[in-house]
């Protein structure tokens, strides 16, 4: 099955069903067995070598010196981000996160971190609107590398405490094959958790082979690695404990058989994983829970006559409508999402008021007509950003009003405002009003041409206007006239 | 004169104007809505009769009055509200309505518009279907209030209850900042000065009746039109594209089978909403329908075709031939609901008329008048078509194509009394009006000019002062010196100052 999918996938996938190859080859560190029958291993293996003659992945024994997360890094960064490719990474690392959940039963983080990546990789293999968006993937695969380290980094710690307490498994022969059995049911409901994909190693079939020497070795870890905490660890840096999770079906016989030990167990729990990789878990869970917030939100909605009628409005609901007090519109109550795009669009907005306030004041000496409507072709073509001033291009024209902006009124320069210009005719005086704005015009001497002139003006069938005037009126200059005047 | 009334949370303040009087408002502390607009606590909102609405709060609020009790006013207080259910609509579609957005770099999922919900709102008259349309696209434009903004769109289908224009128009107005909340007629369409609100910009279609039963086949010609011109803007513009429509449909949209199917099949409709009529949505619920897109796939036959029409519906077709079950959601009828009385929805009506004209009390326009000759106007009046063909068997069934000529006919001069009625005034742009100007009796003609006209945007409305012989003086909304389009339409309302 694994060289069937290789001869199928493009590189970077081929790199990545390589790196996925060498976690089954890795023994698991509990059992020291490897995952698969080894024969079926060394076929691959074999296959491998031939396929990728000169890129053969690093053997076993550099794993723990030559830092294989690095190389896998710079591979994955290489490689073109697939949704495909973050699955099979996502793969990897649940088996990672599962082998350790296999370990460490009562580390309630790797089991949520495990969960998580379930939920991920449903997200990503269920083709959701936005796995393909880059950026996500782009998050996701730098999320999906950093829990890569932290558990390759807590494995191999994992591994060097296993070596250095090998020799107190002895002491520990004492566990009942009772305790093996039901820390084996306990481990059992993990299969549920796993799905049944084409790429997925199945680790589990080892479990069936764990035996009660498994187990015990398993407690022997277990309590070598409480031991060690106890040594190295300052008191919990989270100031909230969360409660020990406790295996049900261990605890009583623990307390039974080393009264001792259990109790610091249960001191020790809340404290465990590291702090390092707690904090880093905690950023990592925190992103994967946006995802799939997200996820949530646009993919898996779906509008439901109960979510209607039973959904109960909370804050977070509010919080949509009424965003922050801050970016309330003291004006006209309108609000604003509290980001940088919010903000700008207050800004526009808050103009536009100033723009539309002034102009309200004098409002009652204009005239103001309604505008007729578009036609259908028209409207088609209309976009509401003429109106509430968002388009940049459109910017000047918002100011102008949208019966200006049919006439295409272009922005008026002042340099080319005042190289229109009338010369004073003799009989006439300095100064002259304008016909439209009635405001004054007065004559200034052009040196270059040796005469008087009025700038930015025009002279029309006798009348002079100021230029920018006339052509902001010319446009309508039909309906200019109203019936009196007509 | 002035009193202060606190509205606990999760509250309605219901009240009520009467005729010729006003009262004022103003939000002392907390936060308020009236059918989804916020308030601001720096506007003195002024409220003139005659009018029934209410305020609702989230948080609770106190609000100052003025005006005089039981003689300005009425109101009261009821914690029995539908809002949270109109809120928790508006949130479903706007999560509906967002993975659209998120698509927008992809080129191929971009023109998809499948994922914006079109919604459409039926129930019985009185029901709220208005209120609970207007509130959901305040909130829908509330809620993609960020950098990509989608903009809802409110279509309304009822002549009878006017939106933004005179009555006897079918609208799509697509919402992209706050409503007017004092004016019953949701507020301004673009003028040529200032508003305080920005100014809507509605496609509007005119049908010339007030009930859409008058004449099911211009109804439905119209209703056609308007669906295509918004589906061409909603593939041009994509910030409508990508938001929610919302259809405020006439109360018999939702009795008559075959006209709600058409409308649904017009516009694509994903959502049903019924208010107040379980007895309708589980009907409708049994029917286990399938949302259907565009007219040729429901099997219906479009009346007057022309060319280029279909263009809209084509286009959004090839993306959307996936079967999705048409969703049913009820929302009951508010407690605050009233019977309008048919005085008051005529109060309504001629208001919006005057509010045409003449403005509103802060921005007010100035209409015109002109003299125009009949020599130079085609007048169109929609014909009555009421007679249920039903009984005569399936020879008249709706799919068979409309002749032009049963949705108008051609008035001749002097031959109506068109005092003191509403003419819409049609875009009459690519028809030949002169070779239409004198042929009032070629049937042939005049079926062109009609196929030609039917349906076509409205350009405005104007009003007959009177009228003789040769000539009409009409009032005009802006200064022109004649009518932009030679073509008007002859509406059923009529106005008096």
């Amino acid at each position: 099955m694994f060289t069937q999918t290789y001869s199928l996938v493009d590189d970077p996938t081929r790199q990545k069903l390589i790196n996925l190859f060498k976690t089954w080859k890795l023994p698991n560190p509990v059992t020291g067995m490897p995952l698969f029958a080894e024969d079926q291993l060394e076929l691959i293996e074999k296959f491998l070598i031939k396929a990728t003659a000169n890129n053969r992945p690093p053997s076993m024994m550099d794993r723990q010196t030559n830092s294989p997360a690095l190389s896998q890094q710079a591979s994955m960064a290489k490689g073109q981000i697939t949704p495909e490719g973050l699955i099979i990474e996502i793969d990897e690392l649940t088996n990672l996160v599962n082998s350790r959940l296999l370990q460490m039963p009562n580390d309630t983080r790797a089991r949520e971190r495990f969960d998580l990546l379930q939920k991920l990789r449903q997200i990503m293999s269920s083709g959701a609107a936005n796995v393909n968006e880059a950026s996500i993937l782009e998050t996701a695969k730098k999320q999906l590398v950093t829990i890569r380290d932290d558990e390759i980094m807590k494995l191999n710690a994992f591994k060097l405490e296993q070596q250095q307490m090998y020799e107190r498994q002895q002491q520990q022969r004492f566990l009942s094959s009772l305790t093996a059995d039901q820390l084996q049911g306990l481990l059992h409901p993990n299969n549920a958790l796993r799905p049944g994909k084409l790429f997925v190693p199945q680790p589990q079939s080892s479990q069936a082979h764990l035996n009660v020497k498994n187990v015990q070795l398993l407690f022997t870890v277990m309590n070598s690695v409480l031991k060690q905490k106890e040594e190295k660890l300052a008191p919990p840096p989270l100031p909230v404990q969360q409660a020990p999770i406790i295996p049900v079906a261990v605890a009583p016989i623990m307390q039974q058989q080393q009264q001792s030990q259990s109790e610091q167990k249960q001191q020790e729990q809340p404290q465990h994983p590291p702090a390092s990789g707690n904090l880093l878990g905690l950023k990592n869970l925190a992103f994967l829970k946006g995802i799939i917030q997200k996820a949530n939100n646009t993919t898996q909605f779906d509008l439901t006559q109960d979510f209607v009628t039973r959904h109960q409005i909370g804050q977070e609901d509010l919080d949509l409508i009424y965003p922050s007090n801050s970016t309330q519109c003291s004006n006209c109550a309108q609000r604003f999402f509290d980001t940088p795009e919010g903000q700008l669009e207050k800004n526009l907005h808050l103009d536009w008021h100033f723009r539309t306030n002034k102009k309200l004041k004098s409002v009652s000496k204009q005239i103001n007509n309604r505008a007729w409507f578009l036609s259908l072709a028209q409207w088609v073509d209309f976009k509401d950003d003429e109106i509430v001033g968002y388009a940049s291009t459109a910017n000047e024209e918002v100011q102008v009003g949208l019966s200006d902006r049919l006439t295409s009124s272009t922005k008026l320069v002042e340099e080319e405002l005042n190289k229109k210009t009338v010369t004073i005719p003799d009989d006439s005086d300095n100064e002259v009003v304008c016909g439209i704005c009635r405001d004054k015009l007065v004559g200034v001497f052009d040196d270059d041409a040796g005469e008087w002139i009025w700038r930015n003006a025009i002279g029309v069938k006798g009348k002079v206007y100021h230029y920018s005037c006339w052509v902001e009126t010319k446009g309508k200059r039909d309906r200019d006239r109203s019936p009196e005047r007509s | 004169m002035s009193r202060v009334i606190e509205i606990p949370a999760n509250n309605e303040w219901r009240f009520e104007v009467h005729k010729n009087t006003k009262i004022k408002l103003k939000l002392q502390s907390g936060q308020a809505e009236c059918q989804g607009t916020e308030l601001s606590s720096t506007i003195e909102y002024e409220f003139k009769g005659s009018l029934q609405n209410y305020l609702y709060t989230y948080q609770g609020c106190k609000i100052e009055i003025w005006g005089k009790e039981d003689t300005d006013y009425t109101e009261y207080r009821s914690d029995d509200s539908l809002v949270y259910q109109y809120l928790n609509l508006a949130i479903g579609l706007h999560k509906l309505s967002t993975p659209s957005k998120q698509n927008d770099n992809n080129s191929q999922n971009a023109t998809d518009k499948g994922e914006a919900p079109v919604v459409m709102i039926i129930g019985g008259p009185n029901s709220g279907k208005t209120t609970l349309a207007k509130t959901l696209v305040s909130y829908l434009s509330k809620l993609s209030n960020n950098a990509k903004r989608q903009i809802p769109t409110l279509v309304n289908l009822d002549p009878h209850s006017p939106q933004f224009v005179v009555p006897g128009n079918l609208t799509a107005t697509p919402i992209s900042s706050l409503l007017n909340l004092e004016n019953v007629n949701f507020g301004e369409t673009v003028i040529n000065g200032v508003t305080f609100y920005r100014q809507k910009q509605p496609c509007v279609v005119s049908f010339g009746f007030e009930s859409i039963d008058s004449n099911l086949k211009l109804f439905k010609h119209c209703v056609s039109q308007l669906s295509q011109t918004l589906k061409q803007r909603m593939n041009k513009d994509l910030k409508v594209g990508d938001g929610v429509v919302v259809l405020d449909c006439p109360s018999s949209v939702g009795t008559n089978q075959e006209l709600f199917d058409f409308v649904r099949a017009c516009f694509g409709v994903t959502i049903v909403v019924v208010v107040g009529d379980e007895r309708l949505s589980v009907s409708l619920k049994k029917r286990g329908l399938k949302v259907v897109n565009g007219l040729e796939n429901a099997n219906l036959k479009t009346e007057v075709k022309e060319e280029g029409q279909m263009e809209g519906i084509e286009k959004t077709n090839g993306s959307q031939n996936k079967e999705k079950d048409l969703q049913i959601i009820k929302i009951n009828k508010s407690t605050g609901c009233i019977d309008k009385s048919d005085r008051f929805v005529r109060e309504l009506q001629q208001r919006a008329i005057k509010e045409y004209f003449y403005g509103l009390d802060n921005v007010q326009l100035n209409p015109f008048t002109i003299s125009v000759g009949f020599n130079e106007l085609i007048i169109l009046k929609p014909k009555i078509d009421n007679v249920n063909l039903d009984f005569l068997g399936g020879d008249f069934d709706d799919g068979s194509i409309t002749e032009p000529s049963s949705l108008y006919t051609r008035v001749k001069p002097g031959q109506e009394n068109l005092g003191n009625c509403i003419l819409t005034i049609v875009d009459d742009s690519g028809v030949d009006t002169m070779k239409h100007l004198n042929d009032f009796d070629d049937y042939e003609v005049n079926k062109e000019l009609i196929g030609q006209v039917a349906g076509k945007g409205v350009v405005g409305s104007c009003y007959v002062l009177n009228s003789d012989e040769t000539r009409v003086k009409l009032l005009v909304p802006l200064p022109v010196t004649k009518l932009p389009s030679k073509v008007v339409i002859l509406t059923e309302f009529r106005y008096h100052e």
